[in-house]
């Protein structure tokens, strides 16, 4: 159980991740759900078809950012509405997978090609014999222990460095950093790349792990990695915190389905995942409120 | 967010549409075994006969009013994304209503259902219009996350204890023929759901343009702290619109069961919403515009549903002219790579 909510939060964490830098240089991603789509759709393709888990990811990530790449050109250089461009990003990545999947696969349903593909699990070997500790922290896929130093690196660069710094005033005060001779846009540009990179990231995490391609793999995720951005108010640690929440919600769901798939209904637990981001992003932002009403 | 300068606003349209052309007739062109065929059935189908013609104006119909919902909420500077949720939850719960108390007379059941659809989705999208206003949650998110939790809990409705019949069809049990609103070109689907349309906008229109709610509605779209300031309640504002936004979704729902499909099937609204969107989008700030967007948007669809007859891509083709209307609908001028463009970091103004 334990161990199976941290892997599930791995794709949630890095996902927002990337969002949290797009929402701190003012240029909120909200594409997260259709780069999710095309990292996995990618990631399993070309891991399947070229035998590299390390191809694979980087082919996730690549078509992510191309599609990120878009999104900055439209909002940045075309001054179109972020929220607006965003969405057609979503629906880009909707409508296009299918197209692509019958095309090359055949099926616009479940892709899963005869040899299996599962990401190297690191630190297999160690315990220490007591097994809630080592659930926690040994014998993860790659992407877990990944995600944990994207986390402390994301925290590093944003407190830590010159450029974390400016992408932060670029949320704040585009006037400000041209004053001071910067270009915000630049920021805003790097953090659409990363948020898609992070997305891609995401995505091969999930479809690498489930070791197919389902349709609707994201399922939400992008939506809920977006609302953990927000439960974690916006710094790198809370959203760790955010994420594995969700892995917990989602492995819980994913339980109460089987359990209840028995039973003959099974369609409206569909809505599970959103009931719970939609409740705990008000909940978020009821904190906020109060918060800012006692400053 | 949306242009009000004339000469950006046919730049960004005219972009728009002409990229979702071009981009429509690629992917017939890759897609179809023949694509000469498919190409002229693209753009004559949706003229080709009067059935086709009349489920063109039929669809056009209820984009005018997904339309309204969304620019309802666009001219105050709200974010509906919402409106996938809130038409199919209108669309079951006119179906609902009409099959629990199927012993009222026609026009009576008709307008108490409108009413209940309208009710119904009215209060899920003031939801996020009451957490905005009080905790200041974005509408933008929880509005997409509450539509995203009731479209399964839908599905679940018609695919469960509302079945009706065997088939693979995940259907509803029809409505009495007492409540089906009057056909206006037979064999087609058009109907009265058309006029009912055109009344809508036009009641609207005015609301919009020449009212004082309309005017204040707008100010909130362009600086809601100046709207603060001059004295407009804008919680009200954010509240009410939302709910009015919601309720016109769940109106153009309902007008689809009673109009068309006289009963509620899994699935069938989907993309009414985001169509609704594309529509206030291309419509910009006028009102009046959302009559020819709404065509437009209606005879794209049918043009990509004439063209893939038989195979069943029009739903992704439809999402791809959506995705690049949206990619091209907001965006001012292309300008060169001088990112030391002063004043566009509020990206949520009007």
């Amino acid at each position: 159980m334990l161990f199976n909510s941290i892997e599930i939060s791995a794709p949630f964490l890095i996902a927002a991740l990337g969002a949290l830098l797009t929402e701190r240089a003012g240029v909120l991603n909200i594409a997260l759900e259709g780069l999710i789509l095309i990292g996995a759709f990618f990631a399993y393709a070309v891991s399947a078809a070229s035998g590299s888990i390390l191809l694979g990811v980087a082919a996730g990530c690549g078509a992510a950012v191309l599609l990120s790449t878009v999104l900055s050109l439209f909002s940045l250089r075309g001054g179109a509405n972020i929220f607006i461009a965003g969405l057609a990003a979503n629906l880009a990545a909707a409508g296009i997978i299918p197209l692509l999947s019958e095309r090359f696969y055949g099926t616009k349903g479940v892709i899963k090609l005869v040899t299996s593909f599962k990401p190297p699990r690191l630190l297999a070997d160690l315990n220490t014999g007591v097994s809630f500790i080592d659930d926690i922290f040994f014998g993860h896929s790659l992407f877990v222990y990944g995600a944990l130093l994207l986390t402390v690196i994301t925290h590093l660069f944003l407190n830590n460095t010159r450029a974390g710094l400016r992408m932060r005033a670029a949320g704040i005060s585009r006037e400000f950093l041209r004053s001071r001779g910067v270009c915000a846009g630049h920021y805003q540009w790097a953090a659409l790349l990363l948020s898609g990179a992070a997305c891609g990231l995401a995505g091969a995490a999930l479809s690498l792990r489930l070791g197919a391609f389902v349709p609707n793999v994201s399922g939400g995720r992008g939506w809920i990695a977006l609302v953990v951005v927000f439960i974690g108010f916006r710094r790198p640690f809370g959203i760790l915190a955010g994420a594995l929440l969700f892995g917990f919600a989602e492995n819980f769901t994913g339980y109460l389905q089987q359990v209840l798939q028995g039973s003959g209904s099974g369609t409206w637990l569909w809505s599970v995942p959103y009931l719970l981001t939609a409740a705990a992003f008000v909940g978020a932002s009821v904190i906020q409120k109060r918060r800012e009403a006692g400053q | 967010m949306l242009s009000r300068k004339p000469s950006e606003s046919l730049f960004s349209v005219g972009l728009a549409v002409g990229a979702a052309l071009v981009c429509a007739v690629g992917i017939i062109a890759v897609f179809s075994s023949d694509p000469a065929g498919a190409l002229r059935s693209f753009f004559l189908g949706p003229f080709a006969n009067r059935y086709a013609a009349g489920n063109m104006l039929n669809t056009a119909g209820l984009f005018i009013v997904t339309g309204l919902a969304a620019a309802a909420a666009f001219q105050t500077g709200l974010f509906n994304l919402g409106g996938e949720g809130q038409v199919y939850a209108g669309a079951a719960a006119c179906t609902l209503f009409l099959l629990r108390f199927d012993g009222l007379p026609g026009p009576a059941g008709i307008i108490l259902a409108l009413l209940c659809a309208a009710i119904c989705s009215a209060f899920i999208a003031g939801i996020s219009g009451v957490l905005k206003r009080c905790f200041d949650t974005d509408e933008l998110i929880s509005s997409f996350l509450f539509s995203g939790a009731l479209i399964p809990v839908i599905d679940y409705l018609i695919s469960g204890p509302f079945r009706y019949g065997a088939g693979n069809l995940l259907s509803t049990a029809k409505i009495k023929p007492a409540f089906h609103l009057a056909e206006l070109l037979p064999p087609s689907h058009m109907n009265s759901s058309f006029i009912i349309a055109l009344l809508l906008l036009f009641v609207f229109s005015l609301l919009f343009r020449r009212t004082l709610p309309g005017y204040e509605m707008k100010i909130i779209g362009l600086n809601r702290e100046f709207a603060r300031y001059g004295g407009i309640n804008v919680g009200l504002y954010t509240v009410t619109v939302m709910m009015l936004s919601g309720a016109l979704h769940g109106l153009s729902g309902s007008l689809f069961v009673l109009g068309t499909h006289h009963a509620a099937i899994s699935g069938f609204t989907a993309g009414m919403g985001w169509n609704g969107l594309a529509v206030a989008l291309i419509a910009k700030t006028k009102p009046v515009f959302i009559l020819p967007a709404a065509f437009l948007i209606a005879y794209l669809e049918a043009g990509a549903r004439a063209a893939l007859l038989g195979s069943d891509f029009s739903l992704q083709i439809n999402m791809i002219i959506q995705s690049i209307i949206f990619f091209f609908i907001t965006v001012t001028a292309f300008k060169k790579f001088s990112f030391l463009r002063p004043g566009k970091g509020e990206h949520r103004a009007l």
